[in-house]
């Protein structure tokens, strides 16, 4: 291929040639090498110069804003314990109606069914009396019949009395004829068998004597005795009187007869159970509670009957069982629950209830939100600064403390004491850092704080 | 026979080759399979651990520890992370490579399988497979209606939606299942002396079936059954839990009520304030997630009795929509409200159209372009090249399963630019033979093609050995990057084979039909142009170009220190900070999913307080759309699992209005939600993230791992301080959450005089609080169990653990605080574990215009201090700044392969070694054109601009490479070398051009989209065309300088060494 061909003239290569083979003068050289090192000079330390000032991150003004801590002034106060127990309640007044005499159910009134209101002495069954009537008619017969057996025997007395007298001086006769006799036997007057007549006359009237002293002796005996059958006889007229009375079984006290078993026509037995009759007004629960309770539940402590969270009724601590049950490693209290009005306490006599005793603490002790205690410790911040505290729970208090203004209901008390107005964080869940600079923020002060 | 003469000699087969690829193509655009970003494979198994009862520290000793340490010397193991909760866990196995993942899970599931002395009231542990998935849409059924309906509606639309064969998996969450509760009263338990444990026997024994048999006789065969109650509350409550001798019997209707109705959990759900449930649907393999969400749209809209909204096409051929529009009216309406809602898919479908969109726009420019170098025929078949090289790579792409998504998608863009390069040399070179030589039309084809054949084979092999790169950066964005130079390279494979054996055949043709004169009026109207074009226009250019070369040549080394001082200030700007670099910047997105945490222990009244709030703050928001709350439930929108469940957590899903509504980035929203939110002080953790379908994380995130926990936090502590100081790092924080409260209870030996054993007592305990299972069965889909448990207000007493009563073996009750000690403790409630060693992961966001790289920088300091106090303990990147260590630790080695592979094919083509140190000179020359692009377009750099800038070494050097071809032929007919350059020079000057501005123009609408939905892509455009403009111009004024320079410095050598001159054609004559 000519050059002509690629468009390239002769003229243009020689010119081209002799522009090539020209020397460079050597001003035009040192230019050019003092203008390649400017460029190449200044273009590394722009370099340098950018990357020495590159720009970093801004960082915020000042220092990092503390972070903002929830927390609640550590409350010294008196915290009660809470104790729950269990128990039945029982009816302070109440009464097993027994039947006390054996007799057929003669009636029983339409008013009397379980569940109804009684009062005192209104009557619950009528039994037969009529075998009752009928032994007091027998022990009046009896008790006339002795009256009468006594006053022969007073009429007896008497008599015997008076022959005792008679007697007597039969026998002074008697025995001033044996000495007669006797004088004259020893005078010779009489005859022996005049002396044994006399005396035989006289010993007639000793043993007639003394019969008729045995028999005014047995006065007495005999008047005893009939007395004491009179006694007995009215004893069992009493007795059946008393049967008669007890044929009319009615209620010991106000109440409500929580059971009625009878039917009419039934023959009861001595003794057996024939209605309950319950005070429901006044009840008591002998509660059950920890053994440990002991050390601090006292007579006075009160108590809340608890359904839930609702509070049913209150009460106070009456007694304390001195011994544990060793067994279910508890002890016993007996609470009055306090007397509602005619309605009725709310306590059903022998239900099964929950009990809260709250009892006395004379100590004041720190109070903290449960949730501000984790691992047993706590954060407090101080003087700007977050505090890791270790604590120990000495027990919970479940309820509101509005003193507090939190609404939390779980508590803990701790056992040893908070400076008072210590700052605890609300929520010991945080991974806060101990030492860290922190805001603290109360409640009302636009926290959530539950 | 030479392909190009049997391609210009039959035009019948070539003809129906390019029908078929334009046929097959334009198939396969429309069933392509469509989606966001790329399926990344699966890499990681999962291990689910199940130790019911146990607190994390004693899953963590019993089970955990061993399970880790049978796994961790598996080959292939990469990372192991463990996280550990009450009653179980899990452990993630991540292997390096994904090629087998099944062949993984076998060798996971066989060292399981050995592991012995574990626990005996530890479960089967399963091995399964962690799949990501994304969610499309989510479809909300809300209301002020009772619970009842609510769950009936969602489970119609649940049924509904998986009927159709286009769903992946659908998830429903707000919906609670049912369970009969059998509530004790605790006071009636203690008054008959029975424990819990004792009427949960009662009621499993009572419930329970059991087969008797079958009756074998002569007459027949007749099963038995024992029936257990029947499953209704009615029935339940005759259960006798107690008889005694003197025949009294205690039912459980007498101690305990009985009902059935739903799960008592704290989960709740609402939408825009109103009680709700809803769907999600997630993307599963070979899911299209357009049709997916087009499907669903569809029948939401059949369901509100409202219009398709199906478009023309789909009207006439069908499509999704219509299905799920159909299925819809079927069914009919709902009693509640139903909605359609953070479609992801609408983002897809918008990105993908506007990127066709620029396509055409691109397409069109480039066309123009080539009319300014090419005749319009010339042209017209360049661009049919393109198109035909467009449904080539369609049609290979759906064959081989690459799917359409935004990266393949601007792979295609990109190409658009490159594939008429080929196009243009060729024809270029058959115009030239044909008006040099004079050659006919047909012989000039073959001519004109065979001789620029092997320089172009040899460009485009290249070009895709310049993008072979991103197939090898490693970690999250080496999966998205990874089909990019699959699909770069297929497209250039067809373009070569349409240049080679079509386009000569339809040059060829063009020519003869002018040659015989037939021409068309458009011949005429366009002769004037082309006679401007070729005989004014560009003569004076290259007159223009020559004399700027010839000083160049002349100042060749200024011209060269100039060159590289540029570089130098260019890369300064870089390097000091003036043009900032972000890895990944975060895309606009239409949905927010805000994670809130409230401490350990707080209640789900106290949460929702506390998320109403925040829900406040999002509707405050103009552009919000929508919020979905849900409570004491958290779900990772990546897996779908439900990985939370506790009173304390929150979540809620924000619904942006579409992003061509609105005026803010995303960013911006969240950053005011921030702001209105304030600091609430007892939240533990509120982090937002953004749902764009890319990698996930936060912008910030570190792995501080060690033995000893307290070091860690120590460490930990110091971090998060160090992050806070700076302006613009938000909401710092990590997944160390707060110890667990927890009460130890410890029985005293004196319990054994009742009967108790620790055995006994924890049973007790557990089913006081926790409840006991008694039975369990299966009704309407689902399994109902029949829990026993104490009465509400009893078991939610926080001092349960210390004031309850317990039953003894013979009846005695006794207070619980006298047979054991309670103490008031802490536990774990996450225990997190990295490769075997304890870990917390900080992590912080960022405001827009605060760059996370500079922040993790200047962490340097923090970093050290901890290395060198705390020798036991390791921070690690993780998320995004993993990702990037990631890429940018496999890019240098890709890099370098790719430049000794590009300096092989040169050296091979020029069977020289020096000459293509000149080409490849141009490379570093493209970065001064990337930064000042990135510079006066506004944007920062990214990853993806490096991307660029390794893609554009192919293209920089392709100009490069056919200019030097053309100095060495002209090298033998001038006696200088600078004659032969500038002689190249103005040769290859129009071709030059021409193959650089047309890729330009056709990135040039894609870099200028003011659009959110490109923003993503702009900085690899701004890489592509800034460096490309910068390596043009430099190409045809440096290459000279450079080349000259190189044979000064042989001259040089030549005079030192005493080496005779090398001959030339001037020498010669």
């Amino acid at each position: 291929m000519s050059h002509r061909e690629s468009g390239t003239s002769s003229d243009e290569l020689s010119r081209s040639e002799a522009a090539e083979s020209e020397p460079v003068p050597a001003n035009h050289t040192l230019r050019r090498a003092i203008i390649c090192l400017i460029l190449l000079g200044g273009s590394v330390s722009l370099f340098g110069i950018l990357l020495v000032n590159r720009p970093m991150p801004p960082i915020t003004d000042g220092a990092t804003p503390p972070q903002r801590v929830p927390v609640v002034k550590a409350l010294l106060m008196e915290v009660p314990r809470q104790w729950t127990g269990f128990g039945i309640v029982e009816a302070v007044a109440s009464a097993d109606v027994p039947a006390r005499v054996g007799a057929t159910v003669l009636e029983i009134p339409g008013s009397v069914l379980a569940g109804a209101q009684v009062s005192a002495g209104d009557l619950l069954i009528l039994l037969d009396e009529s075998d009752f009537a009928r032994a007091a008619e027998a022990a009046q017969e009896a008790m006339l019949s002795i009256d009468a057996s006594l006053t022969s025997l007073d009429i007896e007395e008497k008599s015997l009395s008076e022959r005792l007298v008679v007697l007597s001086k039969e026998q002074e006769i008697a025995q001033a004829d044996v000495l007669r006799v006797s004088r004259a036997f020893e005078q010779g007057v009489a005859n022996e068998r005049e002396v044994e007549h006399a005396r035989k006359l006289e010993l007639a009237a000793e043993s007639a004597l003394i019969a008729l002293r045995q028999s005014a002796m047995l006065i007495a005996p005999r008047r005893q005795e009939l007395t004491a059958k009179h006694n007995g006889q009215q004893a069992a007229l009493a007795r059946a009187q008393l049967d008669v009375t007890r044929c009319r079984i009615v209620s010991p006290l106000d109440g409500v007869l929580q059971r009625m078993d009878l039917e009419v026509g039934e023959a009861v037995a001595p003794g057996s159970m024939i209605a309950r009759v319950v005070d429901p007004r006044a009840v008591e629960v002998a509660v059950a509670l920890p053994a440990s309770a002991r050390e601090s539940v006292r007579v006075g402590d009160e108590v809340q009957i608890v359904d839930g969270d609702t509070v049913i009724v209150g009460g106070q601590v009456a007694r304390v069982n001195p011994e544990d049950d060793s067994l279910a490693h508890t002890m016993t209290v007996w609470v009055d629950i306090a007397k509602s009005d005619a309605s009725g306490s709310p306590l059903a006599p022998k239900s099964f209830v929950e009990a809260i005793v709250v009892t006395r603490e004379q100590r004041q002790r720190t109070v903290v939100p449960r949730r501000s205690v984790r691992g047993e410790r706590v954060f407090v911040v101080e003087s700007e600064e977050l505090r890791a505290l270790p604590v120990v729970v000495a027990y919970t208090y479940r309820g509101e403390i509005p003193q507090s203004g939190l609404a939390d209901r779980e508590w803990l008390v701790l056992e040893l004491p908070l400076p008072s107005g210590t700052l605890v964080a609300l929520d010991g869940t945080r991974n806060y850092q101990p030492g860290a600079k922190v805001l603290a923020e109360e409640p009302g002060a636009g926290v959530s704080t539950k | 026979m030479n392909p190009v003469r049997f391609a210009v000699r039959n035009r019948v087969p070539v003809n129906l080759l390019m029908w078929s690829l334009v046929l097959g193509g334009l198939f396969s655009a429309f069933t392509i399979r469509r989606e966001f970003f790329p399926e990344m494979d699966s890499d990681s198994a999962r291990i689910a651990l199940s130790l019911p009862g146990a607190s994390p520290d004693e899953v963590e000793e019993s089970l955990g520890r061993k399970v880790e340490d049978a796994v961790s010397d598996l080959d292939g193991v990469e990372k192991v992370t463990t996280i550990l909760l009450e009653g179980g866990g899990s452990v993630i196995v991540k292997f390096e490579d994904s090629g087998d993942i099944s062949k993984h899970l076998d060798d996971v599931r066989d060292r399981i399988e050995l592991l012995q002395d574990l626990p005996e009231e530890a479960d089967r542990s399963r091995v399964m497979e962690l799949k990501a998935h994304i969610p499309v849409i989510q479809v909300t059924v809300f209301g002020e209606v009772d619970e009842e309906t609510l769950k009936r509606s969602i489970r119609s639309v649940e049924d509904d939606l998986k009927s159709s064969p286009r769903m992946g998996s659908v998830i429903v969450s707000g919906a609670r299942g049912y369970e009969i509760r059998i509530e004790v009263d605790h006071v009636a338990l203690l008054r008959l002396g029975l424990p819990l444990t004792a009427v949960a026997e009662a009621v499993t024994a009572w419930m329970k079936e059991v087969p008797g048999g079958t009756i074998r006789a002569a007459d027949g065969q007749i099963a038995v059954r024992t029936m257990g109650v029947e499953e209704r509350a009615d029935r339940i409550r005759e259960i006798v839990v107690r008889a005694d001798s003197d025949g009294r019997m205690w039912r459980l209707s007498d101690i305990a009520t009985v009902e059935e109705g739903f799960v008592d959990d704290e989960t709740s759900e609402k939408f825009n304030g109103a009680p709700a449930a809803k769907c999600t649907v997630y993307k599963g393999v070979g899911d299209d997630a357009i049709d997916m969400a087009q499907f669903v749209r569809g029948y939401v809209a059949g369901r509100r009795g409202e219009p398709s909204g199906a478009g023309w096409r789909e009207s006439i051929f069908g499509g999704p929509r219509l299905e799920g529009f159909a299925l819809g009216m079927k069914r009919g309406p709902l009693p509640v409200e139903i909605r359609a809602h953070n479609d992801l898919a609408r983002i897809i479908d918008g990105r993908l159209n506007l990127l066709v969109d620029n396509a055409f726009q691109g397409a069109f420019l480039v066309f123009l372009t080539l009319l300014f170098g090419v005749n319009y025929r010339a042209a017209w078949w360049v661009m049919t090249g393109i198109a035909v090289a467009i449904f080539g790579t369609l049609l290979i792409m759906n064959v081989t399963g690459v799917t359409l998504n935004l990266l393949t998608m601007f792979s295609l863009l990109i190409v658009i630019g490159m594939l008429e390069d080929d196009a243009i040399v060729f024809t270029e070179s058959i115009e030239r033979v044909r008006v040099v030589e004079g050659l006919p039309p047909e012989e000039a084809a073959v001519r004109g093609t065979t001789k620029v054949m092997w320089p172009v084979i040899a460009s485009v092999m290249i070009t895709i050995v310049a993008f072979a790169p991103l197939g090898m950066v490693e970690g999250a964005m080496g999966d998205m990057l990874g089909e990019l130079p699959i699909v770069v390279s297929i497209a250039l494979f067809v373009s070569l084979l349409e240049a080679i054996c079509m386009l000569p055949s339809h040059i060829a043709h063009s020519m003869m039909r002018i040659a015989s004169g037939k021409t068309w009026w458009l011949d005429r109207a366009l002769a004037g142009w082309d006679r401007w074009r070729d005989g004014t226009a560009w003569p004076w250019l290259e007159r223009k170009y020559r004399l700027l070369a010839e000083w160049c040549v002349l100042h060749r080394y200024v011209t060269v220190s100039a060159a590289v001082s540029l570089l130098i200030v260019s890369l300064a700007l870089v390097a000091g900070g003036q043009l900032p670099f972000t890895f990944l910047p975060t895309d606009d997105t239409e949905t927010v999913v805000v994670d809130l945490r409230l401490p350990l222990g707080s209640s789900v009244e106290r949460t929702k307080l506390v998320g109403a709030r925040v829900e406040a703050a999002c509707r405050s928001q103009p552009e919000v759309a929508a919020v979905t709350s849900l409570y004491g439930l958290r779900i990772d929108w990546q897996t779908a699992i439900t990985d939370a469940a506790s009173g304390n957590i929150a979540q809620l899903f924000i619904e942006l209005h579409p992003i061509e509504q609105r005026d803010r980035h995303s960013n911006e929203v969240v950053d005011s939600i921030r702001r209105a939110v304030g600091g609430i002080p007892e939240v533990e953790q509120l982090t937002f993230s953004e749902v764009s379908g890319g990698p996930p994380g936060e912008d910030i995130s570190l792995e501080v791992v060690g033995d000893n926990i307290e070091t860690i936090r120590e460490a930990v502590a110091l971090i998060e301080d160090d992050l806070r100081q700076f302006k613009g790092v938000l909401a710092v924080s990590d997944d160390d959450f707060d110890a667990a409260p927890e009460i130890q209870v410890s029985i005293k030996p004196s319990a054994a005089a009742l009967g108790l054993t620790p055995a006994i007592v924890a049973r007790q305990i557990r089913g006081a609080i926790h409840g006991i299972d008694a039975h369990v069965h299966t009704a309407d889909r689902e399994d109902i169990d029949v829990r026993v448990r104490l009465d509400h207000a009893t078991r939610t007493r926080l001092d349960l653990g210390t004031n309850m009563w317990i039953v003894a073996p013979g009846g005695t009750i006794t207070p619980l605080c006298e047979v054991a000690d309670a103490r008031e403790g802490a536990g774990e409630a996450v225990v997190r574990r990295i490769d075997r060693k304890r870990a917390i992961t900080v992590n912080a966001d960022t405001e827009m215009g605060t760059y996370p790289e500079l922040v993790v920088e200047a962490l340097a300091g923090t970093l050290h201090q901890i290395a060198t106090e705390m020798p036991g303990v390791d921070v690690r990147m993780a998320g995004k700044q993993r990702d990037r260590a990631d890429a940018f630790s496999t890019i240098p080695y890709a890099a370098g392969a790719a430049l000794l592979l590009i300096f092989a094919i040169l050296a091979w083509l020029f069977g020289s070694y020096t000459q293509p140190l000149a080409v490849m000179a141009a490379i570093p020359f493209g970065i001064i054109g990337a930064i000042w692009g990135h510079i006066v377009m506004g944007y920062e750099l990214t990853f993806l601009s490096l991307i660029g800038v390794v893609a554009l070494s192919g293209v920089t050097v392709n100009n490069s490479l056919v200019m030097v071809e053309f100095v060495n032929a002209e090298r033998h007919r001038h006696a200088s070398l600078r004659d032969a350059l500038v002689a190249a020079g103005s040769q290859r000057l129009r071709a030059i051009l021409l193959t650089s501005i047309t890729t330009v123009f056709g990135l040039a609408p894609l870099v200028f989209e003011q659009s959110f939905q490109a923003r993503f892509l702009i900085p690899m455009a701004i890489s592509l065309c800034g460096g490309l403009l910068s390596a043009t111009f430099l190409t045809l004024l440096l290459l000279p300088s450079v080349l000259i320079i190189i044979d000064d410095t042989k001259a040089l050598l030549r005079r030192v060494w005493g080496m005779p001159a090398p001959r030339t054609i001037a020498t010669d004559e």
